[in-house]
């Protein structure tokens, strides 16, 4: 059992300058029981934050997580689920939509599997051990998903037999699976869920994680869980990835700005496949609803004959299909684009003149023709939509051993271990929750040996005053301006077509942003109440961290590999470059170097 | 193009307040648009958001008094635009409100009783096609709440005496569900299924288009009427 208790500490010595005590928690007076004791302080000056100690603390209740906080319970453990949105509407698992799954179906070897994140680069121990973890009947999704309380998977509407779309001895793959009723089966576990409440900081006491520190949004409090091993499962920090209108040029999720990841590479571990990021097409106009295929109408692999460059070229017809992997899809349009194929705002077209290229876009993106009739009135029949390549995944996570634990801080795994996808550049809804599973596991046989040592209440200091020092600054832009920034730079140097010039040019306004932005971001609200530019200059640190890695590795790598097209490198050199990227941080510089293939003998 | 978005803040505000913006305009600008701009160049608004595209349900408020989703509403460019919260729940600050007197609910409806896991044939097995058909749109309900907020029943009798569409779609999925061995009939009946007018307001306001709520309304009764529990 998770116990919970209260501790003090003086607010006077954390923060430097006397006006601190007038901001943030005195302000917080009339909120919930842990500010109760503020009011009966006449001095105003004590914080105090929510202590859970737990065997097993889960950073993110995606996907990765259900599967984690699941296996984690089977083997007995206490747990506690750190969620940063409403439960059961947080990151991507928390839309609502129709998914593809896919899974390997018998017992195949590893390396004969067909998953999509075996390639090339990918990190052959982790792949090869989380893939035999998950075996037999755990890795049949349908009796996973349909005993997870899911809908009915797809169904041929006239005989109502089932209907996948792939069907082959190996690999299965069926549409209509709806991951939000796996985070529905999170609260029947018996898990202690802390919802809306951000994870800051993994705590590392003598190299062993020993918990998480983390703040609860609508109240602005802090809370600390102590955990014997800690799983982060953040999903795909793609946030950081160039702005229109209401988001990046993602289709992910604003909860997933890779803040562990960033934490746990300013403690000093390194990141790996930041370079790596997995794209559709998706509509620019109408502008609000651009990157967002639940109501957005794009393309991908499976609509090539329909995709065109603007002088009417179709780029892909002639093309061997059966080797159009999303890897190649987006390579071959980064290309076009390069060769001046783009439109002015680097997309190309979807051209639907054809009732066939309706039928190929595929039923999700069906599924909103109607809408923008309705809400729009836009009739995209008969016409070429304009559309641009946009990242729904990217790579860029922890170095981790073959345990997925986390390379320089034991106790600590991930379930989105550095190198786990290779060149794929991110995930799919079959390979995280696996590798929650697998994760788990491992932690399990961790934690065997593991007692918790009395917290430091240095370091929950430090990070209280770290992110209440934010409350201090005057005369910068808000924290929404600096993201604008940090995400178009960031846009400029990891597009998938990469010029050198535009990634130098990416890169250096990602230094300044460093070193003139962030000293003096400042916060517009200075309410402690679900302050979101608060939350958004927290997370800028980490989105920052996580943009320059990315965009330095995507420089470092002088060929063209993955979704990524580089026209001054134009050929993929195995000879140079069969190798990983990995990024370091020494106190704001971050810097790269080649790292061998895990491969599963070494 | 003028909008007003609702203010407030527990901790100092006594009550909720107006505040007046001049936002440029653009065609087809959603609310979404409207609410990210003043945000990042105007002044801090509070507000809740995640897949721009009706899937997720976070952008759930009122504009000019109508539930919606701001992502896929369109301001007008000379209208009031008074944007406020989700009507009928708690607000936490600004636009974001506190729906889990609901969505908590719906997760917990959500989970399929059954007796004994299905095994891989039962899941291989054909389904009543009917059935898949009537099932499977009811699983594009983001749960956003904005047919509860905009039901005329819930509003005048409250959740305790009729749970509301969002609820009831829930039930309504379950009570199709092949798998599921629960008695769905009378948990609709208990949440007040006859309650409902059938104004069909909760189809007019939902974003989930091929939701016909009515016609799982009169699944439900006819199902209830049969068996004596109306
Ligand atoms: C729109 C979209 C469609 C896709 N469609 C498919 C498909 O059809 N088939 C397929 O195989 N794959 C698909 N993918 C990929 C697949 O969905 C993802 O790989 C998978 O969901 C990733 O799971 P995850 O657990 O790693 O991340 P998520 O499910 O995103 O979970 C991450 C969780 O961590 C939380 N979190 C983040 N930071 C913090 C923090 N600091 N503190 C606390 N919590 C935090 C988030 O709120 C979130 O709940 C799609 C991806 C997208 C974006
Ligand atoms: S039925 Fe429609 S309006 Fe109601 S909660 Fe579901 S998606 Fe929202
Ligand atoms: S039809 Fe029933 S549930 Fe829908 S809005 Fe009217 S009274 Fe409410
Ligand atoms: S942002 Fe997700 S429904 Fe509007």
């Amino acid at each position: 059992m998770e116990t919970q208790h209260v501790m003090n500490v003086s607010r006077r010595d954390l923060i430097a300058g006397g006006a601190a005590a007038t901001v943030g928690l005195t302000a917080a007076t009339t909120l919930g029981t842990t500010t109760q004791a503020l009011a009966d302080d006449p001095q105003g000056e004590r914080i105090e934050y929510d202590v859970f100690d737990t065997d097993i603390c889960i950073i993110g209740s995606g996907l990765g997580g259900v599967a984690a906080a699941i296996a984690a319970v089977d083997a007995g453990k206490n747990v506690v689920v750190i969620e940063k949105g409403p439960h059961g509407f947080g990151g991507v698992a928390g839309y609502n939509w129709d998914q593809f799954i896919n899974f390997v179906r018998d017992d195949l070897p590893w390396q004969e599997s067909t998953d999509f994140v075996l390639n090339e680069l990918t990190n052959q121990k982790i792949e090869k051990n989380s893939y035999e973890h998950w075996m037999g009947e755990d890795r049949n999704l349908m009796v996973r998903y349909e005993n997870m309380g899911y809908g009915l998977l797809n169904r041929n509407p006239e005989t109502g037999e089932i209907a996948p779309l792939l069907d082959f001895p190996t690999i299965y793959g069926i549409y209509r699976g709806f991951s939000r009723h796996q985070l529905d089966t999170l609260g029947d576990l018996g898990v202690k869920i802390l919802d809306q409440t951000i994870a800051t900081d993994v705590i590392v006491q003598d190299g062993i994680c020993t918990g998480v520190t983390a703040l609860h949004i609508p109240t602005g409090s802090m809370r600390v869980i102590r955990a014997k091993a800690t799983i982060c499962c953040t999903g795909a920090s793609t946030w950081l990835y160039g702005w229109n209108t209401v988001g990046p040029k993602t289709i992910n999720s604003p909860d997933n700005t890779g803040d562990i990841d960033a934490a746990v590479f300013r403690h000093g571990c390194a990141l790996e496949g930041n370079e790596f990021f997995q794209c559709d097409l998706l509509n620019y106009e109408p502008t609000g609803i651009a990157c967002s295929f639940q109501s957005g109408i794009g393309a991908d692999s499976g609509c090539c004959e329909y995709i065109c460059d603007q002088d009417g070229n179709y780029f892909f017809r002639g093309m061997d299909y059966s080797t159009l992997n999303k890897i190649t899809f987006t390579q071959t349009i980064a290309e076009c684009i390069a060769n001046g194929g783009g439109t002015e705002n680097n997309g190309v077209y979807v051209d639907f003149s054809s009732p066939e290229a309706f039928a190929a876009i595929g039923e999700t993106y069906q599924r909103n023709i109607e809408l923008w009739k309705q809400v729009f009135g836009i009739d995209v029949e008969g016409t070429k939509l304009e559309v641009g390549l946009e990242a729904y995944e990217r790579s860029g996570n922890p170095v981790a051993d073959e345990n997925l634990m986390v390379e320089g801080i034991a106790g600590l795994f991930s379930t989105r271990g550095g190198g786990y996808s290779g060149s794929q550049g991110g995930s799919t809804v079959n390979i995280s929750p696996r590798n929650g599973s697998y994760a788990v596991s491992k932690a399990v046989e961790y934690i065997e040996n593991v007692s918790l040592p009395a917290l430091d209440e240095e370091i929950v200091k430090a990070e209280y005053a770290r992110l209440h020092e934010l409350f201090e600054r005057e005369g910068g832009n808000r924290p929404q301006k600096v993201r604008r920034m940090i995400q178009n730079a960031c846009y400029e140097a990891c597009q998938p077509t990469r010029t050198t010039a535009n990634m130098e040019a990416g890169i250096a306004e990602l230094e300044r942003i460093r070193k003139e932005e962030m000293p003096k971001m400042t916060l517009g609200d200075k309410s402690p109440v679900f302050n979101t530019d608060w939350k958004c200059a927290i997370e800028n640190y980490n989105l920052l961290d996580l943009a320059e890695a990315a965009a330095k590795a995507s420089l470092f790598r002088e060929e063209t590999r993955g979704h990524m097209y580089r026209p001054e490198f134009p050929t993929q050199d195995n000879e140079n470059w069969l190798c990983n990227v990995h990024t370091y941080y020494n106190d704001g510089n971050i810097t790269c170097e080649k790292a061998d293939v895990v491969l599963a003998d070494a | 193009m003028k909008v007003s978005v609702q203010k407030y803040d527990p901790s100092i505000d006594k009550e909720p307040y107006l505040e007046e913006f001049e936002v440029p305009y653009h065609k087809n600008m959603t609310l979404l648009e409207a609410l990210v701009y003043i945000n990042d160049n105007l002044a801090p608004i509070v507000f809740d958001y995640s897949c721009r595209g009706r899937d997720c349900g976070r952008c759930a408020m009122a504009l000019d008094g109508t539930p919606c989703l701001a992502c896929v509403t369109l301001v007008k460019e000379d209208g009031d635009n008074v944007i406020t919260s989700l009507p009928g729940f708690p607000i936490v600050r600004d636009l974001v409100v506190d729906k889990t007197k609901v969505t908590s609910r719906v997760q917990q409806i959500m989970a399929r009783k059954r007796a004994k896991p299905l095994t891989l044939d039962e899941i291989n097995a054909p389904v009543d096609p009917e059935i898949y058909n009537k099932m499977n749109p009811l699983e594009q309900c983001a749960r956003c709440c904005v047919c509860t907020a905009a039901c005329p029943v819930v509003a005048e009798m409250g959740l305790k005496k009729f749970v509301g569409p969002t609820q009831m779609i829930a039930i309504g999925l379950r009570y199709y569900d092949p798998y599921d061995q629960g008695d769905r009939v009378v948990e609709a009946v208990q949440g007040g299924l006859f309650n409902c007018i059938q104004c069909g307001t909760c189809t007019s306001v939902c974003k989930a288009l091929e939701i016909d709520h009515l016609s799982v309304w009169a699944d439900l009764r006819a199902a209830a009427e049969e068996r004596g529990l109306a």
